[in-house]
Formats: C-alpha cells, structure tokens, sequence
C-alpha cells in the first residue's frame, strides 16, 4: 500500500539550483554521478543531499543540452563508469548561473535584512 | 516503423543507463563497507538511499527528449509497465470500460444499421414518402387513394418521379406446392423512384399499369431458391393467382423494398388494380396505398411539403365525399418514415448506455484518484526534477488512454456477443435489422468513445494530481493523506453524479417494466390458449364467390374432424395479425354526410368464430350455416359499437349498411348479435367498434383458420398443410402459428425495450455499488488512526458502523435526490413507449430510490463492517 521510506531532504533545493551545483562541481575535473553527489555533500558539510531521482535526469539533461559530455571510464576500482566533463558551453552556463545565483542572494539578503530592520523598528 | 539503428540506439542507451545506477550503486555499497557497514546491510542502505529505481530511470529517460511520438511510446510502455504491475486495479477498469464500451458499440450497430445508415440506392436523401393526414382530429398519417395519387403525381412539380406502392400476398402454383408469396404492387415509376434497375432484364414501363398485363419482376432470392438462379428465366411465364405472368426482370441482391414490411420476392405491376367492374383505380373512398417520390434537385422538402399541402387541400374540395378530412398530404423522408414506430426506443436505449459509460467513467477515474494517492511520492519526484504540470498530465493521460483502449478492445469484444444477443431478442418488427453488424463505421464509433471516454475518465484526476503539492507531499513523507482527503471530495462528488444516473436509468426502466406489466395484463378479449392459426390463399381464377366459402366450410369442417380439436373457424383478417380491415357504415334512419361516416373494424367470419375464440356473445346469436346468400343480411357487432352508435338502445335488431360491396351490390344488414370487445392491432389501444359478417353472405378468398385443440397443437400445425393439399393442391398453406404466439409477437417490441433498460439499469447499479463501495473503503482507510482512537475511548462498534454508514447514505441519497429530479425531467421522453402508466409515476420513482438506498446500504456495510474489525495495536503501528 503505502510506501513509507522516509524521504529526507534536509534543505530543499530550489528548482534550477541543481544544475549550479552540478556545473560547479565538475569544475575542476570530470566526474561520475555518485562522484558530484558525493562532492556536493562533502563540500556542503552534509547540509545538501542530492537525490538520485534528482541527480540522473538533471546529468541526462544537461547532457542532452550540450552543457557536459560523458564518456565510459574504467575506475580504480575496476568498475566501468560513465563520467561527465564540462564543455564550453557548459562553462558559460556555469558563469551565466553563478551570476544569477549571486544577483539571487543579494536581492534576497536584501530583502532579508530590510525586514528584520522593519521588526526591530 | 521506427528505424532498426534507432531502435538500436535507445536500447544502447537503456543498457547504458541501467549500468549508469548500477555503478552508482555498486560505489555507495563500497563507501558504506569502507566506512565499517557490515557488507549484508551495506547493500540495502544503498538502495533504500537511491529510492525507487524504476522511478529514477523513468524520470531520466524522460530527460532524453526525442519526437513527439517516441515520447509517446515511453509514456505508453511505462503507462503498461505501471498498469501490470498493479493487475488488480487494471482488471477493474478494463472491466468496467469494457462494459460501457461494449454495451455502446452493441447499440450502436443497431441504431446505424436501423436509423442512420442511408437507403441503399442512389441519392437516397431525396426518396421521400408521401402520406395523406387526417385532418379530422389528430394528425396521423393515412394510407392514400389510387386517385388521389394520380392527381398528386399530375399536379406536383416538386418530384422527378412518383410511385405508388401496396403490400400483397399472391400464391405461385406450378412446382412441387404451391407457395404463398410476399410481394409488392407497384406503379411503374416504382423502380424511377428508387433509380435502381433490375439486374436481370427491365423494369416496369408505362404499358405495364394497363388493364391485362401481367408482369412480375422477381428478388434476387426467389429467383435462386424457386428457379435454380436460371439466366433464361426472362420471358418465361409463372403462375400467380392461377394466371400466366410473364417475369421482366430480376432484382440485384439484396434489394428490398419497403424496409418495414415482409421482405417482397416479387414486384407486379398495378394493371390488376385498374381491372374489374368498379376497379380500385378508380375507387377515391379506397386507401391502401403508400406513396413514394423522388425530389427533384434543388427542391427542398419543404417547398415540396408546401405544394402537397396545397394539391390536398384543392382535393379536399374538390372531393369533400372521400377527401374532406384529408386536407394535408405530408411530405418526409422514406428512410425516417419505415423506422419511424422504433427511432424513439432505439434512441431511449443508445441514452441509456451512454448513461452506462459515464458511470463507469466516473467509477474509473474514483480507481485512478485512488491508486494516485499511492503513487505521490513518484509525482513529487516528476515535479521536483521540474517536470512540469503538463508533462506530468500527460504521463497520466496517457496511462488513461492505454486504460480506454484496453476497454474498448475488450468492449468490441462483449459487443460482438451483444449485438448477436440483441439481434436474436430483437422483435421481428424493427426494419433493416438484418444489416446489423460490426462493421467499419462500428470500429470507429468504438473507439472513438474510446478516446472520449479516456478524457472524461482522465483528465479530472490528471488535472488534480499534477497540481500535486511538491513540498506538502514530501512532508507528509508520501503518505498523501492531504491530497487524499480533497482527493476523497472529488471522489465522493463522483459517486453522487454516479448514483443519480442510475437513479434515473432504474427509474425509466421502472417505467417500461410496469408499463410492460400493465401490457401484459390486457385481455385481448378472447383466448389466445391452445388455438392453432394458419393463413390459406385462393386463386381467385379457380374460386368464385360461392367456391370459396364452399372451401372454407369443407377446411373448417375437416379441422374439426380431426381428433383433439374442439372446436374451428375461418376469419380475416385475424385480430392482433398482420392485416386490419376498416369499413365505413351508415345506420338506418340516421344519415349524416358521406364525409362524416363513421368507420369500424371489419371482419368476414364461418360460425361458431366467437366459441372457438371465446369471445362471449352478449345478446342475441351467433352466425349459422343458414345465415347464406339466399337468406336475410345479418351482422354482428361488438360491445363498443353498440354502446357508440346505440346508446341506450337495444342494438339487437337494428339495421346497418356497411360500405364494403362486391359487384356494386350493396346490401342493409340488420344486427343479429352483440360480442365482446377484442383488441384489433395492439394491445394498448382502446377498444374500439367492429362488426363481423358471415362469410356465406360476404366471401374471401384468403382466410385464417383458427382451431382450439386439446393437448399438443404442433399435431395440427404438422398436418394442416395434409388437410388443404387433399382439398387442393394449388392452395398453399403458410403462418401455421398459434393465437399465442401472436400475442407474443405484439408486445416483442416493448418487452424487448424493457428487457434492455433494465438490463442496463442493472449494470448501472452494479457499478455505482462498486463505486460507493470503493469511495467508503478508502475513506474507512484513511481514517483507520480516528476510528481506533475513538474506540479505544470507548466508542461501541455499533457507533463505527453506523458512522460509516451513514456517509454511504448521505452519498447515495444525495444521488438519489438528484437523480429523481433529473428523472421528472427525462422521462417525459419515454412517453410514447409508456401504457397506463405517467412517466412521472410516483410509484416507480419511489421503488427505483428504495432499490438504489438498499443496494447503497449494502455497500456501505463492508467496509463499515471492516471498519469495526480493526485490531487497535496493528493499526497504530501500521501509522
């Protein structure tokens, strides 16, 4: 009947925002899916869990839009692994996103501000 | 076809996605053991992590893009994945659209093949009858005049062609034994009309409607089974009614017409009509013709109606003697006429399926609203990984259309079996029955309903769940208790609008049932018991006057000689048979205008008709072999005739002229005997006047013999046709039935109807009782946490149950309420089918609510019961 794992997610993630973290992550060096979940976590301190029913179809679709490429790799673990890298498009998105994304913070910590200075008033 | 590569393609790209999450997989298990898991557990943390995989593989295939129509067919295969794996829910879906969708198809088939599909001959919109109305009281149609047709066809403009038409029976000798034949007399501008030629040599031609031709024309079937399908059969002379005709032709396979009569197997020319003393031709006061005429071009019916209107009211005063009352002459299709008496029925019954299908579409959307609850988590996922509104609906309305189409295969299915069930149970009596069929046009109505009914089923529950809340679903850790409980208002709204369509089918099956009842409860006014008819036909060559009723004596007689018959007569036309006689009287000393004579049934009859028939002879005798050519004119009439035109007199005694004379001989006729009253066409009509004359006085030459016998009739049903051939071979012998199965016959039409509604009223209910069932079980579930809590603080079992029911029942009579109210309004259309009884019958409306109220309560006992039965420790930990 009713499924009942718990479905945990400490912070939401706002919609769009996994692409960001995606594109950020793979930076520096190509990665495979459970590499950049794992790297988000970490870089995050845990406060991020990415979930896997987030993460493939957003890897699918930044795929698709050209923004990583992937290829199939043999790990050191011997296991065969389907890692994605960031292309040049991929690279502009990056900087197209962060600037929103800052634009983003800054009005709301405007916002923010403005009202706790309206509630200590 | 999809090309091989890309269908290479994507299964590359499925394979790859499989290893994708299984590596992803394989690494989170590696971590967990690194980091000290025991290997047992690692694993299935690493799964619980990743959720539902077969939902994190859908929602990434749906990144891929693609056409439209691979899309479609992802959505399709995970819409089938999805529904096998819940092969319960599937199961009764299909099952329920299969119902509707069947029942519709199976009606369907009828009414296109009865009403809808066009006459099979060319243009055949502009074939038009044309009918005489009576204009005296109410506006029926009325058969026509040969004159009158001749002066129609003389002074319209508004058709290329007009034809005149009568029914006749005519007996072919020469073979083996002679054979009573269906045929059709016609003018010769019959087959202009039709614009259909013979396939076989001519039609008629102008020369063939005068005086002392004898022409037929043969169908198509009487030309294979009567003359081995000859070719050289053009030319050759057949025996009819004792004379020589020449055959001129032979009709293409399959044509027939009229369409609701018997099927003609042949078509003669009207030159027999125009020969004689006082020949019909030219009898104005003689109706037995039906009309037909073609438009011309251009003209619409109305402007032909309008030129009709006025030839008839020209005639009218023109002839005030025959035509005063007949002052209209209306003009409609032909195709709408032969099926008039069965459009409403039909159209009643197409209502009351589709009535069947909205419920069960209401039923499976209460089953998709259902299942959806359970299936939130997986919508969240869709939403959160930012599929939009519409992208979900789709995914839905998909899975809605791949239910529908199941249905509806699995409907055509049951409408195969239903359409040959209906043809089997369907009264002889609805024309063009026998085009009936699943065909082309069937397919396509079905699935067209199909998709109509994927979209009332579907698109409410898509629009509802893909607003589904992303944040309070996964706050509610998927148990979608929120969404249920507005889910269950919607639901609950569904089974109200459910139960008051089938309030208003039980109510108009109510109706017919009881209206059938009441039907069936008429006396016809005499026995229809163990009484053996069969139809004989003299060859008026070889019978003169005096022969026939010396036939018909001898067959009578014989019949009676026969061991185990009681009694035996000869009448025509038979009550409750295929022909009614009216005839035009006057009383002695009482005259009134010859337009207003007033007109009864009529009947020739041997002695001792009225014991055979126990019909009770009031007052006064029966009829005598004495009663003869030679002695006074007598007459009987019956109760009605008597009480109408001799109110408070003694009828017995007084003397009537009828308007039936053979020769020009016209005879006063004075009253012998008064009988009871006997329903001459149907049951529902009201008794109505009739007199009977000996056939000694008056001869015919085709008679129904009727005989009551003691013990099996089938023994003399088998020897009736020994009986006449040792009298003579020449006469055939045909409709060997018995008076019961007469009676039958008349009521085929409205039991069939009731039979039908009722049937489909039962399926409504059956599926509303589903439905309320499946609202009140889950409602019962959701509230499992409230209802142990309330027993644990000691609320009785008895208080659960009747909390639960009593919901039920304020659904289902909400719906009843409602649905009586929608039922005043509609079943004012089933008027013309009702007998005895008010379409608003306060009676049958209350029993159609009581049912639907029991069947609801019944419903809603299990899952009360249920209710009560929960074990308090299971279900709190269930929570």
């Amino acid at each position: 009947m009713l499924d009942r794992t718990p479905y945990q997610n400490p912070i939401e993630l706002l919609q769009g925002t996994l692409d960001l973290l995606i594109l950020q992550t793979l930076r520096w060096a190509p990665q495979h899916g459970y590499g950049i979940a794992a790297a988000i976590r970490a870089s995050s301190r845990d406060a991020l869990q990415v979930d896997t029913g987030s993460l493939y179809p957003a890897l699918h679709r930044l795929e698709r839009e050209k923004s990583v490429a992937s290829e199939w790799k043999v790990s050191e673990n011997k296991q065969r692994v389907k890692v994605y890298r960031l292309t040049a498009h991929g690279r502009r998105r990056l900087t197209e996103e962060r600037s929103r994304w800052e634009r983003l913070i800054e009005a709301m910590s405007g916002v923010l501000a403005g009202g706790e200075r309206e509630q200590e008033a | 076809m999809k090309k091989p590569g890309r269908l290479f393609g994507r299964n590359r790209r499925e394979r790859e996605l499989d290893d994708e999450i299984a590596s992803h997989l394989a690494m989170a298990e590696r971590d967990r053991i690194d980091a000290g898991e025991r290997p047992e557990s690692a694993r299935a943390a690493a799964e619980r992590e990743i959720g539902n995989i077969a939902i994190v593989k859908e929602v990434t295939r749906e990144q891929w893009g693609g056409a439209w129509l691979e899309q479609l067919g992802r959505d399709a295969r995970y819409g089938l994945r999805l529904l096998r794996r819940s092969p319960g829910f599937t199961a009764v879906a299909v099952a329920a659209l299969a119902l509707g969708i069947g029942a519709n198809a199976a009606i369907f088939s009828v009414v296109d093949g009865v009403l809808l599909r066009p006459l099979p001959f060319p243009e055949p919109d502009r074939i038009v009858a044309v009918e005489p109305l009576s204009t005296q009281s109410v506006r029926v149609p009325l058969s026509a005049s040969y004159p009158d047709f001749f002066d129609w066809k003389a002074q319209s403009h508004s058709f290329t062609a007009m034809a005149s038409r009568r029914g006749i029976g005519m007996t072919m000798t020469g073979g083996s034994e002679a054979a009573h034949l269906a045929g059709q007399l016609v003018s010769s501008d019959f087959f202009t009309v039709l614009q259909t030629a013979p396939a076989l040599g001519r039609a008629f031609v102008a020369a063939d409607d005068r005086p002392g031709a004898r022409v037929v024309i043969l169908s198509h079937e009487l030309w294979q089974t009567r003359f081995g399908s000859d070719p050289g059969i053009l030319g050759r002379s057949i025996t009819l009614e004792g004379r020589p005709h020449t055959v001129v032709g032979v009709m293409p396979r399959g044509f027939q017409f009229p369409l609701d009569e018997r099927n003609a197997e042949f078509w003669t020319s009207l030159a027999m009509d125009t020969e004689g003393e006082k020949p019909w031709t030219s009898n104005r006061g003689l109706t037995a013709m039906n009309v037909i005429a073609r438009l011309r071009p251009g003209v619409s019916q109305e402007s032909a109606q309008a030129e009709m209107n006025a030839i008839a009211a020209n005639l009218a005063r023109q002839y005030p003697d025959d035509d005063r009352y007949r002052a209209e002459a209306r003009v409609i299709p032909e195709l709408r006429r032969a099926v008039g008496n069965v459009r409403t029925p039909l159209l009643v019954l197409l209502g009351a399926v589709g009535c069947v299908l909205l419920i069960a579409c209401a039923n499976v959307a209460n089953l998709l609203l259902a299942r959806a609850t359970t299936r939130h988590r997986e919508l969240a996922i869709r939403a959160a990984i930012g599929a939009g509104r519409r992208r979900v609906a789709r995914q839905l309305m998909t899975e809605s259309l791949i239910l529908s189409l199941l249905g509806g295969a699995a409907g055509l299915g049951l409408a195969l079996f239903g359409t040959r069930a209906l043809l089997r149970l369907a009264s002889s009596n609805i024309p063009r029955l026998g085009q009936v069929g699943l065909d082309a046009r069937v397919f396509a109505f079905t699935l067209g309903i199909s998709l109509l009914t994927a979209v009332l089923f579907g698109v409410a529950p898509a629009m509802r769940l893909s607003r589904t809340d992303l944040t309070e679903s996964l706050k509610e850790g998927g148990r979608g208790s929120e969404g249920g409980v507005s889910h269950n208002r919607f639901r609950a709204a569904l089974v109200v609008a459910e139960t008051a369509i089938a309030a208003v089918l039980l109510a108009g099956a109510g109706l017919l049932i009881a209206s059938l009842r009441h039907l069936e409860g008429v006396h016809p006014g005499f026995s229809p018991r163990d009484v053996v008819t069969f139809d004989t036909s003299l060859p008026e060559t070889a019978y003169p006057e005096d022969k026939q009723s010396r036939f018909y004596d001898d067959l009578v007689s014989s019949v009676r000689a026969r061991g185990g018959v009681r009694s035996a007569a000869a009448v025509f036309p038979l009550p409750l048979g295929d022909s009614h006689v009216g005839i035009t009287f006057t009383i002695e000393g009482k005259p009134v205008p010859k337009s207003d004579e007033p007109a009864a049934a009529f009947r020739q009859v041997t002695p001792e008709y009225f014991t055979t028939m126990v019909i009770p002879i009031l007052s006064g005798r029966d009829f005598t072999q004495r009663d003869e050519k030679s002695a006074p004119p007598v007459v009987i009439v019956n109760r009605a005739l008597a009480a109408r035109y001799f109110p408070g007199e003694n009828a017995l005694g007084k003397r009537i002229h009828p308007g039936i004379a053979r020769d020009g001989e016209s005879v006063t006729r004075e009253i012998v005997g008064i009988v009871g009253d006997v329903k001459h066409r149907a049951l529902d009509e009201e008794d109505s006047p009739e007199f009977y004359v000996p056939h000694r006085q008056l001869s015919i030459a085709d008679m129904t013999v009727v005989a009551r016998v003691d013990g099996d009739p089938k023994i003399l049903q088998r020897d009736a046709r020994a009986i006449v051939a040792s009298m003579d071979r020449d006469v055939p012998v045909f409709h060997v039935r018995t008076l019961d199965e007469y009676l039958v016959a008349s009521v085929a039409q409205p039991r069939f109807n009731a039979l039908l509604l009722s049937l489909f009223a039962g399926v409504a209910l059956v599926l509303t009782a589903v439905g309320l069932y499946g609202v009140l079980a889950y409602a019962v579930s959701l509230r499992t946490r409230e209802i142990v809590i309330r027993m644990a603080l000691g609320a009785r079992q008895s208080d659960i149950l009747r909390m639960v029911v009593r919901r039920g029942l304020v659904l289902a009579l909400s719906g009843v309420g409602i649905g009586l109210l929608v039922a005043l309004l509609v079943t004012r259309l089933l008027r013309s089918m009702l007998f005895q009884v008010a379409p608003t019958d306060p009676l049958t409306f209350a029993g159609a609510g009581l049912l639907l109220a029991a069947v609801a309560l019944a419903a809603s006992w299990f899952p009360a019961h249920r209710a009560t039965r929960f074990n308090p420790m299971e279900a709190l930990r269930g929570e």
